[in-house]
């Protein structure tokens, strides 16, 4: 077995599995969701003619009730905290 | 009345080289697998798995183009509805399982829409013999143990597909410098993503390719919220009209992911496409999501080489006895993130063909591209105006680094 750790190598940048972690946590913390809610955290291809490539849709889907949906013209990974976050109060108010 | 049994359909999934043709090749060596039928569907216009993919009488193959998530899973009913009327109508060629291929770029939650009852509506009756007549019954995800962690890193799709899966097979954990600690990590990173799929080893000794496709209960409930949330998601959007009032269907891909061909009529001499691979691989590194193709060699142009690169790996070339189609022409996929195509051609052309004119441009065209990397120089080469010198350029490539082709039968 290799033991060897490179105490020089490069961090690794946090990937889609941390930022989909991140973006669910903030967003049931955010709007008090409970465990029955599900949050979902998709990327797509955006469809609308002059939009950006890319859009990633966060979405809250409470049985029973119509989806609620925020929007971002960026990959998941790029999204940051503050951003989530008045995109959510939005959604709130 | 006799009740008409249902067709197991089994989803190969698995991101761009992951091996998913390897293990199809693989289970179509069983003889119990004969009657199987295979939909392979692939990512761009021309289309080459289905050439390397090996189907014997008994089996059974129809191919898509466009990959299947963008089209709204459409593709998949028309597929094994086009299979089912074929079947009826020549009994030699009745099958009694199928297995889907997947793009490795393709999004799962529409495909599994369209073959789960009740996710997607019926419209028809093509729609209503599928409903009546297939059952899901798994869906395998392929894992590249070399570049999952990176792949996982930088492609959604590559996780999607992993959520989804009820078994996840690593492929190629046999190569070099992959060590136990590396292997037992990349577990750990999959049951994070997917606690509840069986993970196995293409490797392990006690391996069984047919058992991976054994037929079973696919339960999107047991694959967690992730998955039940991208499934009820993606109904939502599919249901959801545009700016423009149309269904809200389209590519799922962003703009700069791609896939194009070279087509070549003339035989390649060896170190030439060598070449041309070098420099291909060092210089787009990890844009090249994946290359596959059937080359022409000059020194025996009956007996092709089959290549494969996925990212910065060319795997050693495969010499094949015949070509699988009458189609004796070289043909090259190409799948990029953000590569300029008419570098990528120029280079291809300059490697490949001879004429002696033009040496002296085309070398500092490819000591460029080796320098720069192709989308630094798409870049300089359309400010400058010059993509068409690039284009123009042909002659005899210089030996410029070592190859995987070289040494080959």
């Amino acid at each position: 077995m290799n033991g060897f750790v490179n105490p020089l190598a490069r961090k690794r940048a946090p990937g889609y599995p941390e930022a989909i972690d991140r973006l669910k946590a903030a967003t049931r913390e955010q709007l008090h969701l409970s465990d029955d809610v599900v949050v979902s955290v998709t990327e797509l291809a955006c469809r609308e003619p002059g939009c950006p490539d890319v859009e990633t849709i966060i979405a809250v889907l409470t049985a029973g009730k119509k989806p609620r949906t925020v929007r971002f013209h960026k990959r998941i990974i790029e999204i940051d905290g503050p951003e989530l976050a008045a995109a959510l109060h939005e959604v709130e108010s | 009345m006799t009740v008409a049994r249902t067709i197991p359909v089994t989803v190969l999934s698995g991101f761009l080289g992951a091996g998913k043709s390897t293990l199809i090749n693989d289970l179509l060596r069983d003889p119990e697998m004969a009657d199987t039928a295979i939909v392979v569907n692939e990512f761009g216009d021309i289309g080459i798995d289905h050439e390397l993919i090996r189907v014997n009488q008994r089996e059974m193959m129809v191919t898509t183009l466009g990959c299947i998530c963008c089209t709204a899973g459409s593709d998949i009913r028309t597929s094994l509805y086009e299979l089912h009327e074929a079947a009826a109508k020549e009994p030699r060629l009745a099958f009694s399982r199928v297995i889907v291929e997947t793009t490795g770029l393709a999004d799962p939650a529409p495909l599994i829409n369209q073959l789960v009852p009740r996710y997607a509506p019926a419209f028809g009756l093509r729609d209503h013999v599928v409903a009546r007549r297939f059952r899901m019954a798994g869906f395998v995800c392929a894992v590249d143990a070399t570049a999952a962690e990176q792949t996982l890193d930088e492609h959604f799709e590559c996780l999607k597909q992993i959520a989804f899966a009820d078994r996840i097979v690593l492929t190629k954990s046999d190569l070099k410098n992959r060590t136990c600690r590396d292997d037992e990590r990349l577990k750990t990173q999959l049951r994070r993503l997917n606690p509840s799929a069986d993970i196995l080893d293409r490797h392990d000794g006690g391996f069984d390719i047919a058992s991976l496709f054994q037929p079973r209960g696919y339960v999107t409930a047991e694959r967690g919220e992730d998955v039940e949330g991208w499934l009820a998601l993606e109904r939502v959007l599919a249901a959801e009209p545009t700016k423009t009032g149309t269904a809200a269907r389209g590519k799922r891909h962003g703009a700069g992911i791609e896939s194009f061909a070279f087509t070549h009529d003339v035989p390649i001499a060896p170190g030439d496409l060598a070449n041309f691979l070098d420099v291909l691989t060092l210089a787009a590194g990890a844009h090249l999501l994946r290359l596959k193709g059937l080359v022409c060699v000059s020194d025996d142009p009956d007996r092709p080489f089959v290549l494969h690169a996925v990212q910065h790996n060319v795997h050693s070339p495969r010499r094949i006895d015949r070509w699988p189609s009458e189609d004796r022409r070289t043909r090259l996929v190409l799948i990029t993130h953000n590569v300029d195509h008419s570098i990528a051609r120029a280079l291809f052309s300059t490697m490949t063909d001879v004429n002696k004119h033009q040496q002296t441009r085309s070398k500092v065209i490819v000591v460029a591209v080796c320098l720069l990397g192709l989308i630094a120089l798409g870049g300089v080469l359309s400010t400058c105006g010059l993509a068409k010198v690039g284009m123009a350029a042909t002659m005899t490539a210089p030996h410029v680094a070592p190859s995987a082709l070289r040494g080959t039968p």
